[in-house]
């Protein structure tokens, strides 16, 4: 029943709303005050009312699936929830309250394989990781069937690194059709890898172009924006390397068996025409840290520091004074790019973020995209927005 | 005031919305409104609250104390995100052409309005 009065008159504001509006999509957040007030009956009643006249509001459905847990209906939750996950694979919400319902039953080997696709969309998510670890302590201590032993799982996970690695290697050297291979071997061995999954999409899709007639003014206008840019990329060895969590090298070494050929030591760009050599690359990067225009936004008034990195992560060059670490700076940086781009992406906003400004208590931070590398300012609080963008764009337009 | 009337409120004064949204920080959508029909917040609902979720890690990591603010710009579109109590956050998303800088004022003007409605 209800536990407090604030439940009560949100419940009786929706009430009034759904009465006059009955096609309003506001049954979710009224099932949602329901289910904190503990009526899960009147939640769930209301979230099935709704979800037929819009069965296709997977908001409800995750409202809905709640409830059906909180009620101990954990194969009507199930259903919930995987209606919701089917319909967007990338919903961490549904997965990791999958995990949840897999819990409460003590079905720790399918909680698992749910905390593992979270922590796959999100390394980051800290919760996810605890749930993880909790739920493979109580497999072990329960020997749960279909988990395997800690060791098992640590080299299973190291010969998928590897393979990984070797793909990438095979991809940035333009050997497509081996990098394909190699990512569907693992997806053979791990077929609800969504990174993988969505890897091998985006190899395929470049297959395909790369057989289909070439457009010689397209391709020089998005190489005007990096030599390394990769349109094609939704999904690049960012994610890839980060669910890898830093631990394999991007240039593999040789693995004992291999059903493809080897790729070769030195890794070479991409076999497109405008690409630079990577000897080509670090010149370029030495002189981007001394251009004229990033010493000038150094030197604007409110700017507390710069950080120049390419997407993977490596500094080229910095004055930035954080708390964090480097790498804890720039793996955020990465990830905030990546689902900012994955979600404008769904959005249909285009296949690109270009800048981010994030305004915090005491300050800003922009972090701008420019073909392959990430420009980070951070202001204090006092700055003036114009004026930091303009001196910012001046330095997009050097570096481009 | 319905949250639909405020978001409506909030778009109608800014030139080149195309949509706007309020969701909960655990994704899921408590109100939105199209002005195009290529807006759906339902659909990104979930990116968008690990977006917020590692804006405020970052603003934490580089010392900036609580995330109030996210600008977003694509090649096609430009997104205004604010945080509104603890829980929920607002966005609204302009074409290129839109007023951004009225978007800011309009989305830190609907917010006081969201947090007595949720309060």
């Amino acid at each position: 029943m209800a536990k407090d009065d604030s439940g009560f008159a949100e419940i009786e504001e929706y009430s009034k709303k759904l009465n006059s509006n009955p096609e309003s999509l506001v049954f979710v957040p009224l099932a949602e005050a329901y289910r904190k007030s503990g009526m899960l009956d009147e939640a769930i009643e209301t979230c099935l009312k709704g979800l037929q006249l819009h069965p296709s509001y997977m908001s409800a459905r995750m409202v809905l699936g709640r409830a059906y847990m909180e009620k101990k209906m954990y194969e009507e939750a199930e259903t919930e929830f995987r209606k919701v996950a089917s319909a967007d694979v990338n919903n961490i919400m549904a997965h990791s309250l999958l995990g949840q319902n897999y819990m409460k039953q003590n079905k720790f080997a399918d909680a698992i394989k749910e905390y593992q696709k979270v922590l796959t969309l999100n390394p980051d998510d800290m919760t996810a990781q605890q749930m993880l670890n909790k739920a493979l302590e109580l497999a072990r201590q329960t020997n749960a069937p279909r988990v395997p032993a800690e060791t098992d799982k640590t080299a299973a996970d190291n010969d998928r690194k590897k393979t990984i690695s070797r793909a990438e290697a095979f991809s940035q050297q333009g050997d497509i059709e081996n990098a394909i291979k190699l990512y569907q071997m693992i997806l053979d061995a791990d077929p609800e890898n969504l990174v993988v999954r969505q890897r091998l999409k985006d190899l395929e899709v470049r297959k395909a172009k790369a057989s289909a007639p070439r457009k010689a003014p397209e391709r020089a206008k998005s190489d005007m924006f990096s030599a390394n840019y990769r349109d094609n990329d939704k999904i690049t060895s960012d994610d890839i390397l980060s669910v890898m969590k830093d631990t394999v090298p991007r240039i593999p070494s040789a693995p004992k068996t291999a059903p493809a050929p080897e790729p070769k030591p030195a890794p070479k760009a991409e076999a497109k025409p405008s690409v630079k050599a990577p000897e080509a690359a670090k010149v370029a990067d030495a002189e981007l840290v001394n251009l004229p225009a990033l010493t000038k936004l150094k030197q604007t008034e409110g700017i507390l520091g710069i950080m120049l990195m390419d997407i993977h992560g490596k500094v080229l060059s910095s004055t930035l004074k954080a708390k964090a670490a480097t790498a804890e700076l720039t793996n955020t940086v990465s990830l905030i790019f990546s689902k900012t781009e994955k979600s404008v992406q769904v959005m249909d906003y285009g296949t690109q973020v270009n800048q981010i400004l994030i305004t915090g208590e005491k300050g800003q931070i922009i972090f701008s995209k420019i073909g392959s590398k990430i420009l980070v300012v951070m202001a204090d609080e006092n700055i003036n927005l114009g004026k930091m963008r303009l001196a910012m764009s001046e330095v997009v337009k050097a570096l481009r | 005031m319905d949250f639909k009337t405020i978001l409506n409120e909030m778009v109608s004064n800014v030139d080149g919305a195309i949509g706007a949204g309020l969701v909960g920080t655990d994704g899921i959508v408590i109100e939105q409104i199209a002005l195009k029909g290529t807006f759906n917040i339902s659909d990104v609902g979930a990116e968008y609250a690990t977006i917020i979720k590692n804006a405020k890690k970052a603003s934490e990591n580089f010392g900036l104390g609580k995330t109030s603010e996210i600008l977003i710009s694509t090649e096609r579109a430009m997104m205004i995100m604010n945080t509104v109590s603890n829980s929920y956050f607002v966005a609204i998303a302009l074409d290129l052409e839109g007023n951004l800088g009225r978007g800011r004022l309009e989305v830190k003007k609907a917010i006081p309005k969201f947090e007595k409605e949720l309060t």
